[in-house]
C-alpha cells in the first residue's frame, strides 16, 4: 500500500481518484506522496521515503521546488483544472465591463424602501445602461488551456477574436474556434481590440506586459481583464490611463495597495478557481499525477522535472533514477544494469538544469541490492524500482 | 416623400436612417409617421393624416392603442431587436448567481485601504467561492428571439440545456442548437434544472406562471431568472422560498418594493435592453417597419393589425383598407373595384381579433372614387391608395 497524506482539505473525489493500492496516512513521515493546496511547505522538513508533492491547483510558491529537485521529490501541479472557473469569472468581467450592473444593483439596493421603485428605476436605468459584447473585438494574449476556453466563448458570444501566443501548442491550437484569428503582433491587439484579457505565466518575459506603451497604443475606452497575475501589468500606468479615461475599465482579480485605489477598476479577491468544480478538477488532477508517477515512473505537469512517460507498466521491472546532470553518469548507471545481466529495452533521460530524471524500461528484475548499489553511484541522488 | 416625427430621441444612425426614408414633420401634429421609445402618448390628439406609429421597443403601455385603430393608425413594436442586449444580462445573471462575484467587490471596496490587502484576500475569498455553470442544467421556458439565444447561449457555455414552448416557431426551432433539448412537459423543467430563465410575454395565461407550485417542484438550490416581466412570477410565493432557502437565487430586473426585500436576491434597474446597441436595433427595425407599411403598405410586428405581405409593388397601385372585421367587407371592396373597372391581380387579407387588413392590387384606369367610396363604407377605419411604379 503506498501512503498519501493531505496536508489541506483536499477534495475526497481526489483522493478517491487515488483509487487501488492507496491509503491516506495522518503522518507525513510515513507518506509516498503529499497532496497540498496553498500551505507554505518551505520550512517544512521531508522525509526521505518522500517520492511527490502534489500542488492540487496551479501556484507553487508556497513549496520548495529546488530544494525538492535535488532530494529527487517530484513536485506536480494541475494546470488547467480551474480553466473553466477562469474562463466563467472572465467572461462575467467582460459584461461587468460593458454595462453598469454593480451600479444598477447597488441604485436598487438604495432605493429598497422607496414605494415607487418601480417608476424611479425606468428614470435611473438610462445611467447604467451600456454597450454588448456581440459584434466586439476580443484580444486573447496567451492561448493555454485558459487563453483558449475563453476565445473560444469569446466566438460563442458573436465577438470577433484575436489570439496572441508565439508559444501556441498543438493542443490548444486544435482546441481552437477556428474563426479565432492567429495573431503574431501584439501591436495588432493593442490597435484593434475593444477588449483585451491576459492569460500568460508571470515570468521575466511577460512582467509588464500590458506596459505603458502598450497602453497608450490601446484604442480610447478599451477593456482590460486581468485574471492571471498582477505582474503582467504596469499597474502605475493603468491607474493613469483609467484616471484619464483612455482605458475604461479594468477588471482585475488582484487586490493590492495599487488596484484597490483605481478609479474604474472592478476588483476581486482572487476568485479565479474558487469554484467547487475547480477545486474538485484540482484534486482529481493532482491525485492521477501521483498514481501515475507512483505506479509507474511517469511525469506529467512537474514544476520541478521534464515530462517522461513510458505509459503504464508492462515489463518486469522499471528503474526511475535521479541523477545530477554530469558526464558519463548515464553510462555507469546503464553499466551496472548491464553488469546484473539485465537488457534494457526503453530508456530516456531528461535534464532540467542541474537534476536530471532517467527512466530505464527494463527486461528483468534487479535485486534490490542491485538498486541500492546504483543509488550509491556518486552523483545518484535516487534510485527507485517498480516492479509488475 | 411622407413626413416623420420622432418623439423621442434616438441615436444619430437611426436619425440618419429615418430621414433618409422620410422628411420631418414639424410636430406631431403635422406628422404622416410616428417614431416613439417612451414618451406618454395618451394624452396626445391624433392628427387625421397620421398613418403609423412604431414603438422602438417592445412594450406599448404608452401608446393609446383602441384609439389608433379605431383611427385607422398600424401600431409597431420592435419585438427581438433587444434580444442579446437581454441575452447577455441573463449570462451574467447565471454567473452573478453561482458565485458571489458581487460580495467579493464589494469586500475588496471595504478593505480598499488595508497595506495587506493580497494577503488578506487569499483568506477572505473562500466565503465568496461557488460553483460553475459549465455542466449545469438550465431550463428555458420560451424559445421566441430571446429566449432561442439564451438557449444556444447555454449550450456554448458547456451547460445541459432544456427549452419548453409549446408555441414554437419554425424561425426560432431552425435558430436552435441541435443539444437544446425540447420537453413536452414544463415540469420536467422544474425537476431537472438547476438554472430556470422565462422568456415569454406577459399574458392572462402567464401571469404568475411561476407560483407556489412550480416553485415546490423546483430541486432544491435552483437560481431562477427573470428578465421577461415582473407579473410572470408569484413574487410573494418567490420570497418564501427565498426565505426557506428551497431557491438559492433570484435574479430579476424588475425593482418593485417586494423584489427589493427578497433575500438572495439580485434585482437589477430594468437594465435588460439598456445597450446602446438594442436601441440601435430599435430604432432601425421600427422606421424599417414605418417605411414598409408607409410606401409599401405591408405591416409586419403590428400589436393592432394583422400582419400582411404582398413584397414590393409590382402593379400599378396598392390598396390598403384597415377595417372592422365583418362579413361581406371584402365583396363590397371587390364590387366598388369592378364597378370602376379596376382588376384584382393580387390581395391579401389578414384578420386579427375584431380587425382586418386587406391589401389589394389593381391594374387599369385609376379612379380617385375608389378611396372614397371605400373609406365610406361602415367599419371601414381608413382606406389608402400607393402608386405603384
Amino acid at each position: 500500500m503506498y501512503k498519501v497524506h493531505c496536508i489541506n482539505n483536499i477534495a475526497k473525489v481526489g483522493t478517491d481518484a487515488l483509487g487501488k493500492g492507496f491509503e491516506l496516512t495522518d503522518d507525513a513521515n510515513a507518506a509516498d506522496a503529499i497532496m497540498v493546496r496553498s500551505t507554505n511547505l518551505h520550512e517544512m522538513e521531508f522525509s526521505p521515503n518522500l517520492l511527490a508533492i502534489a500542488r492540487a491547483g496551479a501556484g507553487v510558491n508556497n513549496i520548495p521546488l529546488e530544494a525538492c529537485a535535488e532530494k529527487g521529490i517530484v513536485v506536480f501541479n494541475t494546470p488547467g483544472a480551474n480553466a473553466n472557473g477562469v474562463k466563467e469569472l472572465v467572461i462575467a468581467g467582460m459584461l461587468l465591463a460593458a454595462r453598469d450592473i454593480t451600479g444598477g444593483i447597488s441604485w436598487v439596493q438604495r432605493h429598497a424602501d422607496d414605494p415607487q421603485v418601480a417608476t424611479l428605476a425606468e428614470k435611473a436605468k438610462n445611467r447604467y445602461a451600456g454597450t454588448e459584447l456581440a459584434g466586439k473585438t476580443l484580444g486573447v494574449i496567451g492561448l493555454g488551456a485558459i487563453g483558449a476556453m475563453v476565445a473560444n466563448a469569446g466566438r460563442s458570444l458573436g465577438m470577433h477574436v484575436l489570439g496572441y501566443d508565439p508559444y501556441l501548442s498543438v493542443k490548444y491550437a486544435w482546441s481552437l474556434d477556428r474563426h479565432v484569428r492567429h495573431i503574431s503582433d501584439l501591436k495588432e491587439i493593442w490597435a484593434n481590440a475593444d477588449y483585451i484579457t491576459i492569460h500568460v505565466p508571470a515570468t521575466n518575459a511577460t512582467r509588464g506586459i500590458i506596459s505603458r506603451d502598450a497602453i497608450a497604443a490601446m484604442k480610447d475606452d478599451v477593456v482590460v481583464l486581468n485574471y492571471a497575475r498582477d505582474v503582467l501589468v504596469d499597474e502605475r500606468a493603468m491607474a493613469e490611463a483609467l484616471r484619464e479615461g483612455h482605458v475604461a475599465r479594468y477588471m482585475t482579480d488582484f487586490a493590492n495597495t495599487n488596484s484597490t485605489q483605481m478609479p474604474h477598476a472592478i476588483v476581486t479577491p482572487h476568485l479565479g478557481a474558487s469554484t467547487k468544480e475547480a477545486e474538485d478538477n484540482c484534486a482529481i488532477m493532482a491525485a492521477n499525477e501521483v498514481r501515475d508517477y507512483i505506479e509507474n515512473g511517469n511525469i506529467d505537469n512537474s514544476v520541478n522535472f521534464e515530462s517522461t512517460s513510458f505509459g503504464p507498466l508492462t515489463g518486469p521491472m522499471r528503474l526511475a533514477v535521479f541523477h545530477k546532470n554530469i558526464p558519463g553518469l548515464i553510462g555507469r548507471i546503464t553499466s551496472a544494469v548491464s553488469e546484473a545481466n539485465i537488457n534494457i529495452e526503453n530508456m530516456t533521460d531528461k535534464s532540467r538544469g542541474e537534476i536530471a530524471y532517467a527512466l530505464l524500461d527494463l527486461g528483468g528484475q534487479l535485486t534490490d541490492e542491485q538498486v541500492a548499489q546504483i543509488a550509491a553511484i556518486d552523483g545518484v541522488i535516487r534510485a527507485r524500482a517498480i516492479r509488475k | 416623400m411622407y413626413k416623420a416625427h420622432c418623439m423621442n430621441r434616438i441615436s444619430q444612425a437611426g436619425v440618419d436612417q429615418l430621414y433618409g426614408n422620410f422628411s420631418p414633420a414639424k410636430d406631431l401634429a403635422d406628422a404622416e409617421a410616428v417614431v416613439v421609445r417612451s414618451a406618454n402618448m395618451h394624452n396626445e390628439e391624433l392628427p387625421k393624416d397620421l398613418l403609423a406609429i412604431a414603438r422602438a421597443g417592445a412594450g406599448v403601455n404608452n401608446i393609446p392603442i383602441d384609439r389608433c385603430t379605431e383611427q385607422g393608425i398600424v401600431v409597431f413594436n420592435t419585438p427581438g431587436a433587444n434580444a442579446n442586449g437581454v441575452k447577455e444580462m441573463v449570462i451574467a445573471g447565471m454567473l452573478l448567481a453561482s458565485r458571489d462575484i458581487l460580495g467579493s467587490a464589494a469586500w475588496v471596496v471595504a478593505n480598499a485601504d488595508d497595506e495587506n490587502i493580497a494577503t488578506a484576500a487569499e483568506k477572505a475569498k473562500s466565503q465568496f467561492g461557488g460553483t460553475e455553470i459549465a455542466g449545469k442544467t438550465l431550463g428555458v421556458i420560451g424559445l421566441g428571439a430571446i429566449g432561442a439565444m439564451v438557449a444556444n447561449a447555454g449550450r456554448s457555455l458547456g451547460m445541459h440545456v432544456l427549452g419548453y414552448d409549446p408555441y414554437l416557431s419554425v424561425k426560432y426551432a431552425w435558430s436552435l442548437d441541435r443539444h437544446v433539448h425540447a420537453v413536452r412537459n414544463v415540469g420536467d423543467i422544474y425537476a431537472q434544472a438547476d438554472f430556470i430563465t422565462i422568456h415569454v410575454p406577459a399574458n392572462d395565461a402567464t401571469r404568475h406562471m411561476i407560483g407556489h407550485d412550480q416553485i415546490a417542484q423546483m430541486k432544491s438550490g435552483v437560481v431562477v431568472l427573470n428578465f421577461a416581466r415582473d407579473v410572470l412570477v408569484d413574487e410573494l410565493a418567490m420570497a418564501d422560498a427565498l426565505a426557506s432557502g428551497h431557491v438559492a437565487r433570484y435574479v430579476t430586473d424588475f425593482a418593485n418594493p417586494v423584489t427589493t426585500h427578497m433575500k438572495n436576491a439580485i434585482v437589477t434597474s430594468h437594465l435588460g435592453a439598456s445597450t446602446v446597441e438594442a436601441e440601435d436595433n430599435c430604432a432601425a427595425m421600427a422606421i424599417s417597419e414605418l417605411r414598409s407599411y408607409l410606401y409599401e403598405g405591408n405591416i409586419t410586428n403590428s400589436v393592432n393589425f394583422g400582419n400582411v405581405d404582398l413584397g414590393p409593388i409590382e402593379t400599378d397601385e396598392r390598396i390598403v383598407v384597415l377595417h372592422k372585421n365583418v362579413p361581406n367587407m371584402i365583396g363590397r371592396f371587390s364590387q366598388i373595384l369592378s364597378d370602376a373597372n379596376l382588376n384584382i391581380e393580387n390581395m391579401a387579407n389578414k384578420r386579427r381579433g375584431d380587425v382586418a387588413t386587406t391589401l389589394l392590387e389593381t391594374s387599369g384606369p385609376w379612379n380617385d372614387s375608389v378611396i372614397a367610396q371605400m373609406a365610406a363604407i361602415p367599419g371601414v377605419f381608413r382606406a389608402r391608395m400607393i402608386p405603384g411604379k
